[in-house]
């Protein structure tokens, strides 16, 4: 690995951080009190520091390090965090970001900029401190009245031992007394406990024998091991238990949390690492356990530890969790994405040559080979789809991006808007989830800026102050579907109308749908919005938001009510790279048709369909609109090939339509090789595929053509049809 | 004897010296328990333990705690008594009967 | 210098350029050596419908998929009847940050000739029937005069698909009017 390759991998590993951050922080706004937030802060910024130090990036070090000790002071319940600590918080994960690519760019302009707001920002940071740092504190010195035995000092971070000298005790030459002497000398023993019901009387007691025990209450600033170790001597004549109160407790819990997930832990060996076990304690327990090995009930290591209360269950609990992030983790990996694309390109060639061995053995009629064939062909296929599955990402994080978003702008304009994320666990190729970011982005700030309202003019046109914005995704037929929705002002028609009349799109008498109108949104050119926002221009972008989603073979569609709201539709492939396709022919050419978009395929002389009017056929009743492949493509000479016509019917979304085939191949992998920027306006065809014979189909587009059809198919129908 | 038991009408003196540890408390115990009756007080002089350990601690409580006598009182606790008691948290125990001598400031 | 049209500079050894000429609807043509990937013979050009007339279709080059065009028609000439000696020229021109591979369907490839600067002149203002864009250079060897081309406007991506485009909305209004 290259210096710059683990600078990059420094750069990951730090965007991924601050983005927990940056979550957790929102999270918080809601959930003050949760640690485990608390403790996300805290690595971030603690493992950036480090990491930082490491490469010297002193700008990066120098800021994180006051933010951690803040932060540090939240987790000691020091400082108290509220709305305008979580800003502040924000504001530093935002510079933190700005420094870290500054350093790697190796930037020293930019560095000395930032060098100076960071100041600006700890200032602001010790200002908040000071004024919050007045709180008493938590942690108790108050008076103690001792009240019953265990339990009661128990919430104030100190240590219970627990001391059962057994009978022989005294006699074996040991003094309890000398051991709490020697407690008193490793910290503060804050209270002793002596237990001495079991004394017999006076007249017939045996004082050789030990009938006294002890609980102790005792705080120190040293680890479990080194109490244990008081009572080293003690062990044969002593039962002792050292128990964690509650604070201690919860700080094994933060420390098992910080530990770094290294593979194949044990649950022992975490406990041990943070000193919530020492090593006499996890051997006995593990004794305990293989002893009672040949009952049915074995009992966990867990199990066993919490039983004897050696510690307590919400620090088991906790080990095992980190035990599990371990495995996961353990069971992913790193990969550099390009490497990725290398192999789904390899596996393509591998589809296309595979599909050329078949060719050649049919042509050949190497029967023997035709078993072998068909299993490399089910390989082939296998590894196509574990290939394109390993580049899926879900797109919940994209979407959760866009709280941040929400919450700044709508802060800025002073508007209220309330984000619903459904669907995050909609899976899509990654390539068009980076891609797919700027055009949502851009939907969002529209929606944001001039979709909803603000809260009075809401209120007025009885709504709710509140505005909403809804990001759904779901797949639909091999597409993943991505839906914007807002309850703001929607679109007016009349607007649109009009720009397009000025602009010379629409011709002032033509007859336009509601559809029709809305769509004319996507042209270039077209705002509605008189004032441009910062955010977002003049709300145009329409057009370059289509141009990006069509360049990913996609799709947009716009739907909206004046007043009520507006919906966006964006319909994206699944994947870029190989589908299943069902090949047909149309007079001598081939072509191949998306197999998840083919819903059924009948052969002429069924009796089942036939051309009602033109462009549309009625099958069994159900009329749809239809082309003629050889028709619409304008092969030459079309004529000359006479064969038994087919009728593809294909599907998209609701709307279904058909395409007249002469001949019907079957279904065969696909690898889409796109045609080029010179075919960029070509309707109708997506992308071309290399055949075993080394010829080219071409891949239908079967949206497009749908759309297509279906226009053309209005323009002659006006009136109602008449169904048979 | 370690042990010097004064006995007066119903109330019985007990002084103790030098060390009320496992070696002596059998021997105390059966010096007194012979005098042990209903109605009886018992007073132990303290003054002069200079040493306590666990034993001698669980013979002061059982005498404390004997029934059968009407009073047991404890008095003018050595340093090693009070040392003792602090150590093992039962100086609440003792303390109404605690009484500080100045011979005990030693 | 003047304002000769500086040709293939990046060609340039010295002051002497090389040219591979080629033969296409009755004229010799050349482009610069350097923007020559490969010569290939005609095999199984597949049609991409609704596209001009000059883009014969697209091809299969070792599993890439590469544009071929026809340069007579490109040229408003007729469409070139295909030979024995016709054959593609693959060239590589940039487009938008990108390098894309496109074929040229010729009649016939000649030589590889080299044309220094004295040899070239500016391009006839009148009288060509070619766009003048498309027009490098007027190259003399010999007694031959010979058409340097300009390829990046000849085949030009943006000015083709626009041209695609524009092919397609005709198509729209013809229906229209059926």
């Amino acid at each position: 690995m290259t210096a710059s390759d683990v600078q990059k991998l420094f750069m990951t590993e730090a965007e991924e951080l601050l983005t927990e951050m940056e979550d957790a922080l929102l999270s918080l706004e809601a959930d003050s009190e949760n640690i485990e937030l608390i403790n996300q802060l805290f690595r971030a910024m603690h493992t950036i520091k480090g990491a930082a130090g490491i490469f010297n990036y002193s700008a990066i070090v120098d800021f994180t390090h006051p933010i951690e000790t803040s932060i540090d002071k939240v987790r000691k319940n020091e400082l108290k965090i509220d709305c305008a600590l979580i800003a502040l918080l924000l504001k530093c994960k935002d510079h933190t970001w700005a420094l870290v690519n500054a350093a790697v760019e190796d930037d020293e302009a930019a560095l000395n900029t930032l060098s100076i707001q960071s100041q600006l920002i700890l200032t602001e940071l010790g200002r908040h401190e000071n004024i919050e740092s007045c709180f008493p504190q938590t942690i108790a010195a108050e008076p103690i009245t001792p009240e019953r035995i265990e339990g009661h000092y128990l919430d104030t971070g100190h240590w219970l031992i627990s001391l059962d000298f057994r009978a022989d005790t005294l006699r074996n030459g040991l003094d309890p007394l000398s051991f709490i002497r020697y407690l008193h000398q490793l910290g503060q023993v804050l209270e002793v406990i002596c237990l001495s019901h079991k004394l017999p009387s006076f007249e017939a007691c045996d004082f050789e024998s030990c009938f006294l025990r002890y609980r102790i209450i005792f705080a120190g600033n040293c680890t479990k091991e080194q109490i244990e170790s008081v009572f080293e001597f003690a062990q044969d004549d002593c039962d002792i238990q050292i128990l964690p109160s509650q604070k201690i407790s919860e700080s094994f819990q933060a420390l098992i949390e910080q530990l770094n997930p290294s593979e194949n832990q044990r649950l022992g060996e975490i406990l041990l690492s943070i000193g919530a076990i020492t090593e006499k304690e996890l051997a006995k327990s593990l004794h305990l356990q293989s002893d009672n090995a040949d009952d049915s009930t074995t009992k966990k290591l867990g199990e066993v530890l919490i039983a004897n209360q050696l510690v307590d269950k919400p620090v088991v609990e906790q080990a095992l969790k980190k035990q599990t992030q371990a495995r996961e983790q353990a069971q992913t990996i790193r990969v550099d994405s390009n490497r990725l694309g290398q192999l789904i390109n390899l596996v393509g060639e591998l589809v296309t040559a595979s599909a050329a061995m078949k060719v050649m053995v049919d042509r050949y009629h190497f029967l023997d080979a035709n078993d072998l064939v068909g299993c490399v062909e089910h390989l082939v296929q296998e590894i196509r789809e574990n290939a394109l599955q390993l580049r899926m990402v879900q797109i919940g994080e994209t979407f959760s991006r866009f709280r941040r978003v929400v919450r700044d702008v709508s802060n800025e304009l002073g508007k209220q808007i309330e984000l619903t994320i459904q669907g995050g666990e909609s899976e899509l190729d990654k390539i068009v989830v980076e891609k797919i970011n700027d055009p949502l982005t851009h939907l969002v700030r529209n929606a944001l800026d001039h979709g909803i309202e603000q809260p009075q003019e809401r209120i007025n046109a009885g709504k709710s102050a509140v505005g909403h914005l809804m990001l759904n995704a779901f797949h639909d037929s091999g597409h993943i579907v991505i839906e914007v929705t807002d309850d703001g002002a929607g679109l007016n028609p009349e607007r649109i109308r009009k720009k397009a009349e000025l602009l010379g799109l629409v011709d002032v008498n033509q007859v336009l749908s509601h559809a029709e109108i809305l769509r004319l949104a996507f042209e270039p050119g077209l705002s509605t919005k008189e004032k441009a926002s910062n955010l977002s221009g003049r709300g145009v972008g329409m057009d370059v938001v289509k141009r990006n989603i069509e360049a990913l073979r996609g799709s947009v569609e716009l739907d909206s009510e004046l007043g009520k709201g507006t919906k966006i539709t964006i319909t994206l492939p699944l994947t870029l790279a190989i589908i299943d396709g069902f090949m047909v022919g149309a007079a001598n050419e081939n072509y191949v048709i998306p197999l998840n978009m083919v819903e059924e395929c009948v052969e002429l002389n069924q009796g089942e369909w036939h051309e009602q009017q033109k462009n549309y056929i009625s099958l069994r009743g159900e009329l749809m609109p239809f082309i003629r492949l050889k028709s619409f493509f304008n092969i030459p000479n079309a004529n000359q090939y006479n064969h038994r016509e087919s009728l593809v019917v294909v599907r998209f979304g609701r709307t279904k339509a058909g395409i007249v085939v002469d001949k019907l191949f079957g279904e065969q992998q696909t690898v889409i090789k796109p045609l080029g920027k010179m075919f960029q306006h070509l309707k109708g065809l997506s992308g071309a595929t290399i055949l075993g014979t080394g010829d080219i189909a071409l891949i239908l587009d079967v949206q497009g053509l749908i759309t297509e059809v279906s226009i053309s198919a209005k323009k002659y129908h006006h009136v109602a049809l008449i169904d048979e | 004897m370690p042990i010097n038991i004064v006995l007066k009408d119903q109330s019985i003196k007990v002084n103790l010296t030098e060390e009320l540890t496992i070696y002596s408390v059998m021997e105390f115990r059966d010096a007194l328990v012979g005098h042990l009756q209903p109605g009886v007080d018992i007073s132990v002089d303290l003054s002069q333990v200079t040493e306590v350990d666990t034993a001698g601690l669980q013979w002061l409580l059982a005498l404390k705690g004997l029934n059968v006598v009407q009073r047991v009182e404890f008095c003018h606790h050595s340093k090693a008594v009070i040392d003792a008691l602090e150590l093992s948290g039962l100086s609440g125990t003792f303390d109404d009967t605690i009484v500080i001598s100045s011979e005990a400031r030693v | 210098m003047n304002q000769l049209v500086n040709v293939g500079l990046t060609n340039s050894v010295g002051d002497i350029t090389q040219y591979l000429t080629f033969q296409s609807a009755n004229d010799t043509f050349a482009i610069g050596i350097l923007d020559v990937k490969e010569i290939i013979e005609i095999e199984g050009i597949t049609r991409v419908p609704m596209m001009p007339e000059f883009l014969c279709g697209i091809i299969n080059l070792r599993g890439k998929v590469v544009p071929v065009i026809d340069l007579s028609k490109r040229l408003g000439r007729l469409s070139t009847v295909i030979s024995k000696k016709s054959c593609i020229v693959l060239v590589e021109i940039s487009h938008e940050d990108e390098q894309q591979t496109i074929g040229m369907l010729v009649d016939e490839v000649n030589e590889i000739l080299e044309i220094d600067d004295e040899h070239t002149q500016p391009p006839p203002d009148f009288g060509a029937d070619l766009r003048v864009d498309f027009i490098r250079a007027m190259g003399r060897v010999g007694e031959h005069f010979m058409i340097l081309l300009d390829i990046n406007y000849v085949l030009s991506v943006a000015d083709i698909s626009a041209i695609s485009q524009l092919n397609f909305r005709t198509a729209e209004a013809n229906d229209e009017v059926l």
